[in-house]
C-alpha cells in the first residue's frame, strides 16, 4: 500500500512541478492602468464671476488618462474641494461663488487620493455696482448720487423687481438671481419676497424696498404707493 | 417539512459509510477572462489543491478545498500575483463496482488575488462550480481522483475612476488527485 501511495504522490509532485516552470508573461493586462488624473483648467479662465453668467465656464471638468493612451472625463465621480468655501464652493467640478471677490485653489481626489499634478485656482470677478428695474411698465428712476431709486404705483397687485449687476470687469447680468436679498420697510403697504423681488402693493402709502447682494451691495428703492382704483 | 425531510435524509445518508479523508489534486486550465462588454482574456494556470472531506465515497460527501494559483497571464495588473481560494463542494457518489466511484459535485467558493494597481492591490472573488469525476480505490483507504469541473468566477470590480469595470471569468478544468480515507 505505501509503494502505490508513495508512487502516485510522487506522481503528483512530478505533475506540480512541470506545471510550475513558466512565469507570468509581460502581455498587456485587460484592464487598463490609470496614469494620472488632471483638473482641466484652460477653458475656466483662471475666473468665474460673483453671479454665475452664461458666459462663465464655470464647469472645470477631470480628465483620467490611461496607460493605454485613452482618457476618459471623471468629474463626476471626484471628491472635489474648495480650500476657502467662504469664497466658493464646488461639487462635481462646478463653482459655486459664495463671496463677492476672492480666490481659491480647487483639488480634486478619488478615494483620499490626490491625482491630480497641480490645483487649479479660481478667481471670482466681484461685482461692482447694481441697479434697480421693474419688469412691468413702471418708471423707476435714481437720483443724482445714484443710490436711491423711486417708484410709484397706482394699482394693487404683483410687480417683478430685477437687480441688474455690473462686474468689474465691466460685464453685466440682467437679473441677479442668487446671493440677494429683498426686504420691505412697510409690509402695510408692500411686501416682497425676500429672493425672488416680487413685490405685491396692497395699500396707499410709503415703503423703502431695499435689496442687498452678498450682504455686500446694498440699493433702496422708495415707493409711492397712491391706489385710485 | 419536505425541504427539512430531504436535509434529514441527507445528514442521515452521510452519516451511514461516512468518514473523514484528506487530500491533494493539481489541475492546470485556461480561463476566459471577460470585461463587462468588452474585451476578453485567456489566462492558463496551474492550481495546486488540498482538501479534506468527509462523507461516503459511494454516497454523500462535503468537501472543503484551498487552492493556489498563479496566472500565466497578466489580467489585471502589469504584475498580477497570486490567488487563493476556499471552495465549498458538495457531491453525490455511486459505487460502479471494479473500485470505481463516479459521482457529481456543486459547490460555490471565494478567494483572494494579488494584483498591483494603483486603485487595488487585491481583488475578491466569488465562484459557482460543478462537475463530475471518478475515484478509483487504490487500496482500501486510499482513491486516485480524475475529474472535471466548470467553474463561474464574479471578480471584484476594478475601479478606472470614471467607471467600475465588472470581470467575469469561466473555465473547466481537469484535475487529477489523490484522497486518503481515515
Amino acid at each position: 500500500m505505501k509503494t502505490e501511495l508513495k508512487h502516485s504522490l510522487s506522481t503528483l509532485i512530478l505533475a506540480a512541478f512541470m506545471l510550475g516552470c513558466g512565469g507570468t508573461s509581460d502581455s498587456d493586462p485587460l484592464i487598463p492602468e490609470i496614469v494620472s488624473i488632471e483638473i482641466d483648467g484652460t477653458d475656466v479662465n483662471s475666473s468665474v464671476h460673483a453671479i454665475i453668467i452664461d458666459a462663465d465656464p464655470s464647469q472645470l471638468t477631470a480628465t483620467v488618462t490611461y496607460d493605454d493612451s485613452t482618457s476618459a472625463n471623471a468629474a463626476d465621480q471626484l471628491d472635489w474641494e474648495s480650500n476657502d468655501t467662504a469664497v466658493m464652493t464646488v461639487l462635481n467640478g462646478r463653482i459655486t461663488p459664495v463671496a463677492n471677490g476672492g480666490t481659491a485653489a480647487i483639488s480634486a481626489s478619488y478615494r483620499g487620493r490626490l491625482f491630480t499634478t497641480a490645483d487649479k485656482n479660481v478667481t471670482i470677478t466681484p461685482l461692482s455696482d447694481i441697479n434697480i428695474t421693474c419688469e412691468q411698465d413702471i418708471n423707476v428712476t435714481v437720483d443724482s448720487n445714484d443710490t436711491l431709486y423711486h417708484a410709484e404705483f397706482n394699482t394693487a397687485g404683483d410687480y417683478t423687481l430685477l437687480a441688474n449687476g455690473i462686474f468689474e470687469d465691466n460685464m453685466t447680468v440682467s437679473a441677479i438671481g442668487s446671493n440677494i436679498e429683498w426686504k420691505s420697510s412697510n409690509t402695510n403697504v408692500a411686501t416682497v419676497g425676500e429672493t425672488t423681488g416680487i413685490i405685491t402693493i396692497i395699500a396707499t402709502g410709503t415703503a423703502d424696498i431695499n435689496v442687498s447682494v452678498f450682504n455686500d451691495i446694498n440699493k433702496t428703492l422708495l415707493i409711492d404707493v397712491n391706489i385710485t382704483q | 417539512m419536505r425541504i427539512i425531510a430531504v436535509l434529514l435524509s441527507l445528514c442521515f445518508s452521510l452519516l451511514a459509510e461516512s468518514a473523514g479523508y484528506i487530500g491533494l489534486s493539481i489541475e492546470d486550465s485556461t480561463e476566459f477572462f471577460l470585461l463587462e462588454g468588452k474585451d476578453t482574456v485567456n489566462a492558463s494556470t496551474p492550481q495546486y489543491t488540498i482538501k479534506a472531506g468527509y462523507g461516503d465515497i459511494a454516497g454523500y460527501g462535503v468537501e472543503a478545498a484551498l487552492s493556489y494559483m498563479d496566472y500565466t497571464t497578466n489580467v489585471f495588473s502589469k504584475n498580477d500575483g497570486a490567488a487563493l481560494m476556499l471552495d465549498i463542494t458538495l457531491f453525490k457518489g455511486w459505487d460502479a463496482g471494479h473500485a470505481l466511484y463516479p459521482y457529481l459535485d456543486v459547490g460555490i467558493g471565494m478567494g483572494n488575488m494579488k494584483v498591483d494597481r494603483e486603485l487595488e492591490s487585491s481583488l475578491t472573488f466569488s465562484s459557482f462550480n460543478f462537475g463530475a469525476g471518478v475515484r478509483y480505490l487504490i487500496r482500501k483507504n486510499v482513491d486516485f481522483d480524475l475529474g472535471i469541473n466548470y467553474k463561474l468566477r464574479t471578480w471584484q470590480a476594478v475601479s478606472l475612476v470614471s467607471e467600475q469595470v465588472k470581470v467575469k471569468s469561466h473555465l473547466i478544468n481537469p484535475y487529477i488527485g489523490i484522497n486518503y480515507h481515515f
